[in-house]
């Protein structure tokens, strides 16, 4: 992970992932897909194999939890999640989830999201 | 007497007459002879008097003193010997014959002297004795008249005035001690009853005679010797006629069994049984009581219940007895009881009319107690003869008809009396009908008696005929129902008072017995109205057909609950109208007693069909008012999250990416760049604050644990927290939500608590969730003083939850909201 870790958006707001794009591209991130929900970010994640997944709390068909639930296996990927809302409005369920961690969506930064996987 | 003792005493006594008759035979007498000769002639007659009283009587002592003074009197004719000693001993033992004589007339007819008595024995004694002796002293011919009489042997000095003087002294003696017992007598004949007078009655006669002629004699000697001869003479013939009376008198018992003779005569001739008795016995106040084996009492004649002991005062009780048993008794004269002979004679003489009269006294006991009854009775009890007059009546009949006095009633025609005279005329058409059979009939009359008083008689009537199969009266019994029927009439007033309150209020009333069959009390006007039923169609069958097969069995179980006595719970149920349709009625079940004082149910209800759609109606706009309210809050949150936050977080990215391109030139736009990304994190926060507060996405997301899990983290104070973690629906999940939300805000806000604690479980049934929010604080919050609580109470209760709050001041605060998970079955 020295290089460019690769890393998959999922959100379900494109000017979301259009920032995150840009954003964790210059902080050195290969965004290599995006996802606009769980079963695409599920799919996504079983093609790409991505070193990191940016996972929005909130999407339209589950949560960014019932993904995480889903994800095993060794080829498992680390998972930062992200919403625009608190991570004291999810607090126990972000640390019994398995993400590294969590990041509000206006504090997004690559460093942050390096912080987290550090 | 012993019969040894009698032979030696007759011995004697023939010894002793015939030395004094060979006395006065060989005697040289002068005049005295006569006298002397009398007086031994009256010893011999009491002395053979008084052996036949001692053989006959050999109980009785009269005999043998009647036998002691003839002895003694014998001793007299000594003064008949030639010798002076012999004459003088004669003249002075002569008068002991007295002492005996005071004892047989005082004793008499018993035989044993009276204590009292006795004195008067021994002042005779003392008279007899040292009289004579006194006389013999100075008189040298102590017996007056006798010339030829020998000198007295113990003569001291002749002194006529001194003799004369002793012999006046013994005559005020004698006659004082005579009158004394002349006192007695005469006061014991007055005092002694019919049959003992007849004993004692003759006795006294001639005793008295003698004593007034020897006493006389006695005076007159003093004065004038012929004159107190004549008269000694009379008291002789007297004195010798006493015996006879005396043996009659001991021997009357033997007399009188002549008179059973008489008795059977009478009694065959159908003379009362009492009186033929008491002729018979001599005894006019004779009772006689008889054994009632029936009241086991002894009644009178009469039949009358005597008490006990029957006998009593004079009267002493012979009882006759038939197989060992006592069935009647004498009550006759005391002086009768040493008649015993007689009177067995007599009773067993009278045995069979005894028997005769006893079941007699015993029909009279048997009518008296039934008189007593009947004329104690309440009830009316009247006899009419053929013609409708009143013949006979109980005191029943007097008070009804308010006449008092058996004589205004007797001998009238029943409806003068018990008649109104408006119907009397019909009344008397009626009886004349019923002439000449009277068959029995019942009827009630209602009249105004003599007093004004309006009676009600319920009377019934049958013949009595005789032997020839004739009507000879009517026997008319009457009940005296005039408060009754008042009672009666005041019971109806009450029954249509309540009927008319049953029949005019709205609410249902139904009787049934206790397997709920209507009874003739039936159902009120309300219930056949609005279940379209009338009250005769109701009577007799099941209510339990008139109510919901579903709630059949809980009715069932509450009209037999209240036929047992338990009073039960109002409940509700589906009472089913004519046509089919289900009313609701509200209703309880109680035990009550009808007029008759049969055990009822009776059911009352009130309809609340329309007041539980109203209900059901309120609680559904409610639910779905809190329902709306909660879409569009999340819709809201949802909104936010969706637009302005996303854009907005995006806008804060955009802003980041325009800063890292300005790589080292224009502070100042740096500057302006760090500013908006400021105010717009700012206004992201604000953000999310605001869509927190509309509705905790988590909450949807993920159930209340979590939802309530992050709420805690946000309390300023420590929260412990227990929540299952299983789902509930949405509504339920937001109510339970914001009962802890809006509680943790007011500790927050007011409590000044320590340490608060949210639990949610489930309660026992499973059938709702209980949400609990307990603080350390001051207490003291008042749910009616907006605090937030009031739309929690809405929340909860559209769900038919139930919310409480329990708040003592400085005792902190406890919230506590009930939820049920399950629709509710409808509670019957």
């Amino acid at each position: 992970m020295d290089s460019s870790p690769t890393i998959l958006i999922v959100d379900d707001h494109p000017s979301f992932r259009r920032c995150a794009r840009v954003l964790l591209e210059e902080d050195g991130f290969a965004v290599v897909g995006e996802a606009e929900d769980g079963a695409d970010a599920l799919s996504a994640i079983d093609r790409l194999h991505p070193d990191v997944v940016l996972l929005d709390v909130q999407l339209p068909d589950m949560d960014g939890f019932a993904v995480l639930e889903q994800l095993d296996g060794p080829a498992r990927p680390q998972v930062v999640l992200v919403s625009s809302r608190e991570a004291s409005d999810y607090n126990g369920l972000i640390r019994s989830s398995g993400a590294r961690g969590f990041i509000a969506k206006a504090e997004l930064t690559g460093a942050a999201v390096r912080f987290l996987l550090r | 007497m012993t019969r040894g003792r009698l032979a030696a005493a007759v011995l004697v006594g023939t010894a002793l007459y015939a030395v004094a008759i060979y006395l006065v035979v060989t005697a040289d007498l002068g005049e005295p002879r006569a006298l002397i000769t009398m007086v031994t002639v009256a010893g011999l007659i009491f002395s053979v008097a008084g052996t036949i009283a001692a053989i006959q009587r050999p109980d009785n002592r009269t005999g043998a003193q009647m036998l002691a003074v003839g002895l003694l009197w014998s001793v007299g004719a000594l003064q008949l010997a030639d010798r002076p000693l012999v004459f003088t001993i004669g003249y002075l033992l002569s008068n002991l014959a007295w002492v005996a004589f005071a004892h047989l007339i005082l004793s008499y007819p018993g035989g044993r002297l009276r204590p009292g008595d006795e004195w008067i024995v021994w002042a005779v004694l003392a008279i007899v004795t040292l009289g004579p002796l006194a006389i013999s002293l100075f008189d040298p011919s102590p017996i007056p008249g006798c010339d030829d009489c020998p000198e007295s042997a113990f003569l001291v000095t002749e002194s006529a005035t001194l003799a004369r003087s002793a012999g006046f002294v013994l005559g005020i003696a004698a006659a004082a001690i005579a009158t004394v017992v002349f006192i007695r007598l005469i006061r014991r004949f007055r005092a002694a009853s019919p049959p003992l007078r007849r004993a004692i009655g003759p006795v006294y006669f001639f005793t008295l005679i003698a004593l007034i002629g020897l006493v006389t004699s006695n005076l007159a000697w003093t004065f004038d010797e012929n004159a107190g001869l004549a008269i000694e003479i009379a008291a002789l013939a007297a004195l010798a006629l006493m015996p006879v009376a005396f043996l009659a008198g001991i021997l009357r018992t033997r007399l009188q069994r002549a008179g059973i003779a008489d008795l059977v005569i009478a009694l065959g001739n159908g003379r009362p049984l009492r009186d033929a008795l008491a002729d018979a016995l001599g005894d006019p106040s004779l009772g006689l009581a008889y054994w009632s084996s029936q009241r086991q009492a002894w009644v009178d004649e009469e039949g009358r219940t005597m008490t006990e002991p029957i006998a009593r005062g004079a009267h002493a009780a012979t009882f006759v007895e038939n197989d060992g048993k006592r069935v009647a008794a004498l009550l006759h004269d005391r002086s009768l009881a040493d008649q015993r002979p007689l009177v067995d004679a007599v009773a067993a003489t009278a045995g069979l009319a005894f028997e005769k009269e006893r079941l007699q006294a015993e029909l009279r006991a048997q009518y008296r107690f039934l008189e007593t009854i009947i004329d104690t009775a309440p009830s009316l009890l009247s006899v009419v003869d053929t013609e409708g007059r009143i013949r006979n009546f109980n005191h029943a009949v007097e008070i009804a008809s308010g006449l008092q006095g058996r004589a205004l009633v007797e001998g009238r025609f029943f409806w003068e009396i018990f008649i109104d005279p408006s119907e009397r005329e019909a009344m008397i058409e009626r009886f004349r009908d019923a002439s000449p059979d009277f068959a029995a009939a019942a009827y009630e009359n209602v009249f105004t008696n003599a007093l004004g008083e309006e009676r009600v008689i319920a009377w019934q009537t049958a013949p009595l005929v005789d032997q020839n199969g004739d009507v000879v009266r009517i026997v008319a019994g009457g009940i005296d129902i005039t408060d009754r029927k008042h009672r009666e009439l005041e019971l109806q007033r009450q029954w249509d008072f309540a009927t008319t309150v049953a029949d005019t209020i709205p609410s249902f009333i139904v009787v049934t017995d206790h397997d709920a069959v209507v009874t003739r009390q039936g159902a009120n006007r309300a219930f056949c109205d609005v279940f379209g039923r009338s009250e005769e169609e109701l009577q007799g069958t099941s209510f339990l057909d008139l109510v919901a097969r579903e709630d059949e069995f809980a009715a069932r179980m509450a009209i037999a609950g209240a036929a047992n006595g338990v009073p039960q719970a109002e409940r509700e149920s589906r009472w089913l109208t004519r046509n089919g349709a289900e009313r609701v009625v509200a209703w309880t079940a109680t035990p009550i007693t009808d007029t008759s004082g049969d055990a009822r149910v009776l059911l009352s209800g009130a309809d609340v069909t329309d007041r539980k759609r109203q209900e059901a109606e309120v609680k559904a706009s409610r639910s779905r008012i809190v329902a709306a309210t909660d879409a569009a809050r999340r819709r809201l949150e949802r909104n936010l999250h969706d637009g302005a936050q996303q854009r907005l977080a995006a806008l804060s990215l955009s802003l980041r990416l325009a800063e890292s391109r300005l790589p080292g030139e224009a502070d100042k736009a740096l500057e302006v760049l760090a500013g908006a990304r400021e105010e717009l994190t700012q206004a992201l926060e604000e953000l999310r604050e605001l869509a927190r507060g509309l509705h905790p996405n988590v909450l949807t997301d993920r159930g209340l644990g979590p939802a309530l899990e992050s709420l805690v983290l946000r309390s300023p104070i420590p929260v412990e927290i227990d929540v299952p973690d299983e789902r509930f629906p949405p509504a339920i999940e937001a109510a339970a939500y914001y009962v802890a939300a809006e509680a943790l805000a007011n500790v927050a806000k007011y409590a000044d608590a320590t340490l608060a604690e949210v639990r949610v479980a489930e309660d026992d049934d499973g059938a709702s969730i209980v949400v609990e929010v307990v603080d350390d604080g001051v207490g003291g919050a008042d749910p009616s003083r907006g605090s937030g609580l009031e739309g929690l109470v809405d929340r909860v209760e559209s769900l038919d939850g139930t919310f409480a709050v329990e708040s003592p001041q400085g005792g902190g605060t406890r919230i506590r909201a009930t939820i049920p998970t399950a629709p509710r079955v409808a509670p019957l």
